[in-house]
């Protein structure tokens, strides 16, 4: 297959990673207590052998999905209404366009308050990571499609019904992939800070018990372990999109 | 075949007016239009652009309102000040670029008109659409996504997906417009084969009045804004026809006195600042 990328990509980590062990050698400045990558692959063997981390692993990923899948299933829906129908956009779009700029993280210390659990405010924080760019993604798409597929539609015989199931959403497909994708990584970064606030488990919540324990090269465990989760998610999301849109496919 | 048994999908506009209001102002797009086309008849409407063509079209598709005047296809009103019958497969419109959609299969997109109508089985749609690329020599690229194909196969597609609903009223604006010279010559002969064993009704919009002529038993020559009719050629070529057509004396002469309708008409647009005309 495409054996040469990969080569390359396999090269390049390699690369850093030596490099990251010569800055620490050499005491570069402010790299003096940063632990080598030798120390934190130790540092992951033992956390491999605890079941402690792959329970924070299922934690963060659980929180991840449910809030996400939330996330989509309200924000697609709306955002196809309100860029299907202009009465509706000009109705709800002012209370999206006041609560879009609000980073989730200030929605911490409410979502504590008002929701029963702590493992339910963290869901709804992530929720809001991933909700507008839903929903703007969604509206964007909507906006894009050509009038004409609309109007070859109708004149094909299609009622209202029809259309919106069979050309707007298929036609706002593939900006509802690209909020999907944003959004998935924005859930991630919201994800640890939840997590430091109000978690008792989860990636986060294993990084900053590192560093209050100060075992540095755990740290950086937790760092990479969301790194590459967060890197596997989005992989899955794009790979999800291909598969949804085969039109978009070279041939 | 079928369509010609019924014969039916006659045209008649009575004193069609189209007003738009843009900022204050009001805008007469169309005034005082009057024009009957009969069952399976081909006719070509050219035009200035900008003339109020496609507003027309529009408002003979259902897309929009007229504000005065009538339409009404085979006898039944489809369009006046206070009527509206939206949009349906007895009046299927080809617009200007290609309108496919992406995300269906040219198969797909041939069988959409009969599917969402519901009126026979998937299955059944199905066969006959494959049966009709087949017979447009389209049955090869059944299975492909409509952005791999020249701009020339997806105006045949479109076309097979148009009359697959057998539509009384086949609405075409300007579908050639965006093809090369050579395409569009090929296309032309499409379009010929097609018209001449489905028996619908067209309703033609070109700038273009070597095709307006090929195609058409009629061509109408508008005024410019507002729209109205300014003269009526009757296209006496027999049929079938072909490229040869355009080669002929008979066509040579038509043109001629057609291009005396159009000059005038495009000197007044020319004069009103209007774009230029065509060819």
């Amino acid at each position: 297959m495409k054996l040469r990328p990969t080569l390359r990509g396999i090269a390049g980590v390699a690369g850093f990673l030596l490099a990251w062990q010569l800055a620490v050698t050499f005491h570069l400045p402010l790299l003096a207590k940063v632990p080598t990558p030798l120390e934190v692959l130790s540092a992951f063997g033992s956390a491999l052998a605890k079941p402690a981390y792959y329970g924070d692993w299922l934690s963060s990923l659980r929180r991840v999905f449910i809030g996400f899948a939330f996330a989509q299933l309200i924000g697609i829906p709306l955002g196809l209404l309100m860029g299907w129908r202009q009465r509706f956009h000009d109705l709800v779009f002012p209370v999206i366009e006041v609560l879009r700029p609000i980073p989730p993280l200030a929605w911490v210390p409410l979502a504590i308050v008002f929701w029963p659990t702590p493992e339910s405010s963290i869901a709804f924080v992530i929720f809001l990571g991933a909700f507008f760019v839903a929903v703007i993604n969604t509206i964007s798409g909507v906006r894009a499609i050509d009038e004409d597929y609309v109007r070859a539609a109708r004149s094909l015989g299609a009622g209202p019904a029809t259309v919106f199931r069979r050309i707007i959403l298929p036609g706002a497909l593939p900006s509802i992939f690209v909020g999907m994708s944003v959004g998935m990584g924005i859930t991630w970064s919201v994800l640890v800070a939840a997590e430091i606030v109000a978690g008792k488990d989860g990636l986060g919540h294993f990084t900053w018990e590192a560093y209050v324990a100060g075992a540095f090269p755990t740290i950086i465990v937790g760092m990479i372990s969301m790194g590459v989760a967060g890197f596997a998610s989005s992989a899955l999301t794009r790979a999800f999109g291909v598969r949804a849109m085969p039109w978009l496919r070279r041939a | 075949m079928s369509a010609a048994a019924s014969r039916s999908g006659a045209l008649s506009m009575r004193d069609v007016r189209k007003v738009y209001a843009s900022g204050g102002d009001e805008v007469v797009a169309i005034e005082a239009l009057s024009l009957d086309i009969a069952a399976g008849e081909f006719v070509a409407v050219v035009g200035p652009s900008g003339c109020g063509k496609t507003t027309l079209l529009n408002a003979i598709a259902g897309f929009d309102r007229i504000t005065g005047g009538e339409i009404a296809l085979d006898g039944r009103p489809i369009a006046s000040a206070t009527t509206l019958v939206p949009p349906g497969a007895e009046r299927v419109v080809v617009f200007q670029s290609n309108a496919l959609f992406p995300w269906k299969t040219v198969l797909e997109n041939v069988a959409f008109g009969p599917l969402v109508q519901r009126r026979e089985p998937p299955a059944r749609v199905r066969a006959r659409a494959l049966e009709r690329l087949e017979r447009a020599g389209l049955g090869d690229i059944a299975g492909d996504y409509p952005q791999r194909l020249s701009s020339g196969v997806q105006r045949r597609v479109e076309f097979v997906r148009a009359l697959m609903n057998d539509p009384k009223v086949l609405l075409l604006d300007e579908p050639f417009r965006a093809l090369d010279a050579m395409s569009k010559s090929v296309m032309h002969e499409h379009l010929l084969e097609l018209f001449e064993s489905s028996g619908t009704t067209v309703f033609f919009i070109t700038h273009d009045l070597d095709e307006a002529i090929l195609l058409a038993d009629r061509v109408v020559i508008s005024t410019s804004r507002p729209m109205s009719v300014k003269a009526i050629l009757d296209v006496d070529l027999s049929r079938p026809r072909d490229f040869r057509t355009v080669a002929g004396a008979a066509f040579a002469a038509l043109k001629a006195r057609a291009l005396a309708a159009v000059g005038e008409e495009a000197e007044k647009a020319f004069a009103l600042g209007e774009r230029e005309m065509a060819s």
